[in-house]
């Protein structure tokens, strides 16, 4: 959105609104943390956030003691035997079943059935995404005997990774069971893990500090590699003893993809060991004890059902919202498409040969001038009107301007120039006075810092030749782009003059005549009852109401106005305060528009809808789209979510070239594209969320001026006639 | 002007003349502000602050610690193939006359099977067994 219009202050005793409250961005903020948290904890449970299929394969063996490879599965590297770690070996005539990477609720289900039938209780571990996704299986699993070990949060080899991740995916892992099944387990078992003699000098510190975080380390004996699905005959064979009689642990997977050759193979399994006089026991119990799981309580308990609950809740809400991001990505980017196309469209129709609006207007029209303190630019202003080629009246409202503005005008003594004074009164007010004194029924209102260029009111007018045709919206540039700042506006009127309003000119529902040049019709004027100032937005008020009345309202490209932009962050916000909430106020306003028949109806149902959607809702959703670029960057995949943010930035930078293009400008402004885009968005979803809510909590607000310099003069003019 | 004639003038659109609405919501966005900052308290000591350390759990003295390389009740002789392709734990296969005595046979069996042994355990978690697969 860009124009440019500005309003004098107004006198009315309207107390400021007090001293803003901490509240608009402590709850911005605290409802974004809170999204961001929700964001990892689904992306913890998908197993998304710091998901890496890494696998390191190493090395050399020198640190890992000689007794540990060549021991038995079960390696407790736990206090005093951290520097002389044991292994338990399972007892002859004894099996531990291990089933890794569940639960899944595809095949963990049938597996507890079978090991029900044969009456065995078996080892589970568990990841704790499968965990906070699953929590009625690992109740299950519990409650029918067997024992919980812990295979990490996310999966990862963690000889890729610190000590600090593995204290973290155990804790976690900790956390999820405890919040699930009220349980905490003494029982670990790496990732990618295999035979104990397979440690090398990578994995090894792993077990070991596991050791030292009190695990105990659970490795294999026999790997059936059922995950390669060799075939159930294969996957019995693998299970067998080397030796009759020698205890063993046997790795199963019960998850992470099509188990049916697991879960065929474990009853043969179980039969065959049986008959060869086996028995079945946990890990705890092969090692002579009872469980390696422990109940917990109190703190423990009550932070796991917490973040359980937690994380429960945001898999539940986050495709919701991640729809609800979706839909409005898919709008947005619609309206890139429909804005390129409908901008060709209205490009073509009023470019091509012949074109004319019918014959051509040579009536004299009145120039409404409102001017409140604009010593500094009044001269610029009233000498490019004396420059203009077409007749005209010129009527300086001056709104009780305490500056030397009167004086001024006086003293340029300009023919076709009347002064009227009116004490301060405010914008719509003085619009209104010079409405009611000109002598012409074609009126153009521009802003007191506004310069024209000598074709300007001619090329405005001529869209009146069109007898539908109630008001005019002219093409506001900014003179003063050699600044950063000027040079982010410079781009946003070019994109918002090209793009926005040619495609509103299309859709016949264009939103905002800008205050800082437009023309009306005087009998539309008054159908729609002049200005008002019951918004802080009248131009955009009056424009609804001529729409409302039947009115086209259309764009003219060639009728160029040179505007001086808000020069410091601050004047831009105020001003940008002021559109945003009075365009609200508008809106609202004329609200019943939608229910209205013929082209009220046709505004009210397009062009409010269409202002809502794209000014108001996606813009206060776009904090959404970022908290999600920084989850993705942090957590997930960072150079995937920043090609992603280029390519939107690449479409940006796409329109704004065409925009550029439709109005011959130079493209080199647009090197600060990218900081633009970042600036104002946050920029803008700060402006509306404080409208928002302002506009919520019904507080008032004062209307601020801009400081002027002056620094848009005839030279702009004239340069801008050259080229 | 003063105060009294804004009740003469209408009210701008949006503008709430009592500060009721104002006071009632600005209420309400504190609650959920702290709300959500509770959430959000408790949501990042459970991504921090986390409990790792293990339940004690004491291992009885009567555990097997054995390796299984010296398996007493390995079969005289050893079944020819018992041992044979890389089936992990080797040296069984020495029979039981000299069960262990030579480390290097030990040492370059366990080696031998290392290759496989490593990448075993490759299903990764969720989902991803045909990547890991491959």
């Amino acid at each position: 959105m860009s124009r440019s219009r500005r309003h004098s202050r107004q006198s009315i005793a309207r107390p400021r609104r007090l001293a803003a409250p901490p509240l608009r961005f402590f709850l911005p903020v605290t409802v974004l943390a809170t999204l961001l948290a929700l964001m990892v904890l689904r992306g913890m449970a998908n197993n998304e956030v710091f998901h890496d299929e890494k696998i390191a394969t190493s090395v050399d063996k020198v640190t890992v003691p000689t007794s540990v490879l060549e021991g038995g599965p079960v390696v407790d590297a736990r206090g005093d035997k951290q520097n002389k770690p044991v292994n338990y070996t399972i007892p002859d005539k004894t099996v531990v079943l291990s089933f890794d990477d569940g639960p899944s609720p595809q095949w963990t289900p049938k597996i507890l059935e079978v090991l029900k039938e044969q009456d065995v209780r078996a080892d589970f571990f568990v990841t704790g995404s499968m965990v906070t996704r699953n929590p009625a299986l690992i109740r299950r699993i519990v409650a029918e005997g067997h024992e919980i070990g812990l295979h990490t949060f996310t999966h990862p080899d963690l000889a890729l990774h610190s000590g600090t991740r593995l204290t973290w995916e155990l804790g976690e892992t900790q956390l999820a069971l405890a919040g699930v099944a009220g349980i905490h387990s003494s029982l670990f078992r790496p990732p990618y893990s295999s035979t104990v003699d397979a440690l090398d000098d990578w994995s090894w510190p792993v077990t070991k500090q596991a050791g030292s975080e009190g695990y105990l380390t659970a490795f294999i004996d026999k790997d059936t590699d059922d995950w390669k699905r060799p075939g159930v005959d294969a996957i019995v064979r693998s299970a067998m003893p080397d030796l009759p009689g020698q205890g063993e642990m046997v790795l199963l997977h019960d998850a992470g993809g099509n188990r049916a050759q697991t879960l065929a193979a474990l009853p043969i399994i179980i039969e065959k060991l049986k008959a060869q006089g086996y028995t079945f026991k946990t890990t705890a119990e092969a090692l002579g004890t009872g469980t390696a799981n422990a109940e917990v309580s109190g703190y423990d308990l009550w932070v796991g059902k917490a973040f359980v609950w937690a994380t429960t809740f945001s898999v539940g809400l986050m495709p919701w919202l991640v729809g609800l991001l979706a839909v409005v990505g898919v709008l947005v980017m619609a309206r890139f498409a429909l804005m390129l196309v409908l901008s060709a469209v209205h490009v073509r129709r009023v470019r091509r040969r012949g074109f004319s609006w019918g014959d051509p207007v040579t009536e004299p029209v009145t120039v409404v001038v409102p001017a409140y303190n604009e010593q500094e630019c009044i001269t610029n202003t009233l000498l490019s009107l004396a420059a203009s080629d077409h007749p005209i009246e010129v009527i300086v409202v001056d709104d009780g301007s305490t500056d030397d503005t009167s004086a001024i005008v006086e003293e340029l003594a300009l023919p076709m120039v009347r002064l009227i004074r009116q004490p301060n009164s405010g914008k719509p007010t003085a619009l209104n006075t010079g409405v009611a004194a000109a002598s012409y029924d074609l009126i153009v209102m521009m802003d007191g810092d506004t310069v024209f260029e000598p074709s300007t009111v001619r090329e405005l007018v001529q869209p009146f030749a069109n007898p539908r045709v109630g008001a005019v919206a002219g093409n506001a540039k900014v003179g003063n782009r050699d600044t950063l700042i000027g040079a982010w506006q410079h781009i946003e009127y070019v994109m918002g003059f090209n793009l926005d309003r040619r495609m509103y000119d299309v859709l016949n529902c264009m939103p905002t005549i800008p205050g800082a040049i437009g023309a009306f019709r005087r009998d539309a004027l008054q159908q729609a009852g002049g200005m008002s100032d019951d918004t802080l937005a009248e131009d955009t008020d009056v424009t609804m109401a001529l729409h409302r009345a039947g009115w086209k309202v259309v764009y003219t490209e060639d009728a160029r106005a040179w505007t001086e932009a808000p020069v410091s962050m601050k004047q831009l916000w105020s001003q940008r305060y002021r559109w945003s909430y009075g365009t609200m106020q508008a809106m609202w306003k004329h609200r019943h528009a939608v229910l209205e028949r013929g082209a009220a109806g046709h505004f009210g149902r397009v062009g409010l809808p269409f202002v809502t959607l794209f000014m108001v809702i996606t813009p206060l959703l776009a904090p959404a789209f970022d908290i999600g670029m920084v989850y993705g960057v942090v957590f997930v995949d960072a150079y995937k979510t920043l090609a992603a943010w280029f390519a939107v930035m690449a479409l940006q930078a796409v329109c704004a070239w065409w925009s550029f293009h439709l109005d011959k400008e130079k493209a080199w402004h647009l090197i600060t594209l990218p900081a633009q885009q970042v600036v104002y968005r946050v920029l803008m979803y700060m402006v509306l969320m404080q409208s928002a809510i302002t506009a919520l909590t019904g507080g008032r607000l004062r209307w601020q001026k801009l400081k002027r310099t002056g620094e848009v003069g005839l030279d702009v003019t004239t340069g801008a006639m050259s080229s | 002007m003063t105060s009294t004639s804004t009740e003469v003038e209408p009210a701008p659109v949006f503008v709430d003349q009592t500060g009721q609405r104002g006071r009632r919501l600005r209420g309400f966005g504190w609650l959920v502000g702290i709300l959500c900052t509770g959430c959000v308290v408790a949501m990042i000591s459970g991504l921090v602050g986390t409990q790792s350390q293990a339940p004690a759990m004491k291992i009885p003295g009567t555990a097997n610690t054995t390796p299984p390389g010296q398996y007493l009740d390995a079969p005289l002789p050893a079944a020819p193939g018992a041992a044979e392709p890389g089936k992990g734990t080797t040296a069984t296969a020495a029979g039981s006359d000299d069960i262990a005595s030579d480390p290097a046979s030990t040492a370059d069996g366990t080696a031998a099977s290392d290759a496989t042994a490593t990448t075993t355990d490759g299903a990764a978690a969720a989902d991803s067994a045909t990547v890991t697969a491959q």
